[in-house]
């Protein structure tokens, strides 16, 4: 089984976006995917937000795109990110990174495990394909 | 191949989402079963057509209706 491993550091819709994207194609085919969330992106895995993003464009831009989006059919990331979470993908968030934001491990979703810089390093390791956003 | 049953997916949802629809589909479906993807983005049919190779199914046939893409895909690998 190939497996696909992709470092989040970024919270902005785009690159969450396109987490969502790869994670679930590469679930599709069956590969084994782990997500690991770090920096500021911590905060879409908390219950607070629950994968909803806002553009990294500005309000007016960011508005734009997603009134595009929905206009086009497009699913929403917080839907993306429960079907990812159906799916398979394994997300790993950073305690470090959860708690220079503010945050507890009671804050995060469930299905989301705490983890740190070896986990990640481990399975990129052993990963067929590693992807940084 | 009689028994074969076949699943509609009717979206206009990115491939992604089409995608995780098929697998929700393929994990409970039995082998021959066929799904009929009806979308209005182009690039599914090439996703969808590498998906098939990358899982062992089978893209049957394409075709367009109403300005959207109809592909059909027959499962003949068992999910999982």
């Amino acid at each position: 089984m190939s497996k696909l491993t992709i470092l989040l550091a970024n919270s902005s819709m785009e690159n969450f976006y396109h987490a969502l994207v790869l994670a679930t194609d590469a679930r599709a085919m069956r590969w084994e995917v782990f997500v690991f969330v770090t920096s500021e992106a911590v905060i879409l895995f908390t219950k607070k937000r629950n994968g909803k993003t806002k553009s990294s464009l500005g309000y007016l831009a960011g508005f734009f795109v997603k009134f595009r989006l929905r206009k086009l059919g497009v699913s929403k990331t917080e839907e993306m990110l429960r079907k990812a979470v159906e799916m398979g993908v394994k997300f790993f968030v950073d305690e470090i990174g959860l708690k220079l934001a503010g945050y507890t491990p009671d804050d995060i979703i469930d299905k989301v495990e705490l983890s740190g810089g070896v986990s990640f390093l481990q399975e990129a390791r052993e990963s067929d394909v590693v992807v940084s956003l | 191949m009689s028994n074969a049953k076949t699943f509609i997916i009717d979206s206009n949802d990115v491939c992604s989402v089409t995608l995780s629809n098929i697998v929700k589909i393929w994990s409970n479906a039995s082998i021959n079963d066929v799904i009929v993807v009806k979308t209005s983005w182009k690039a599914s049919v090439k996703e969808l057509e590498r998906w098939c190779q990358e899982t062992n199914n089978v893209m049957e046939n394409v075709s367009t209706e109403n300005g959207k893409y109809v592909i059909r895909i027959r499962l003949t690998t068992p999910f999982g």
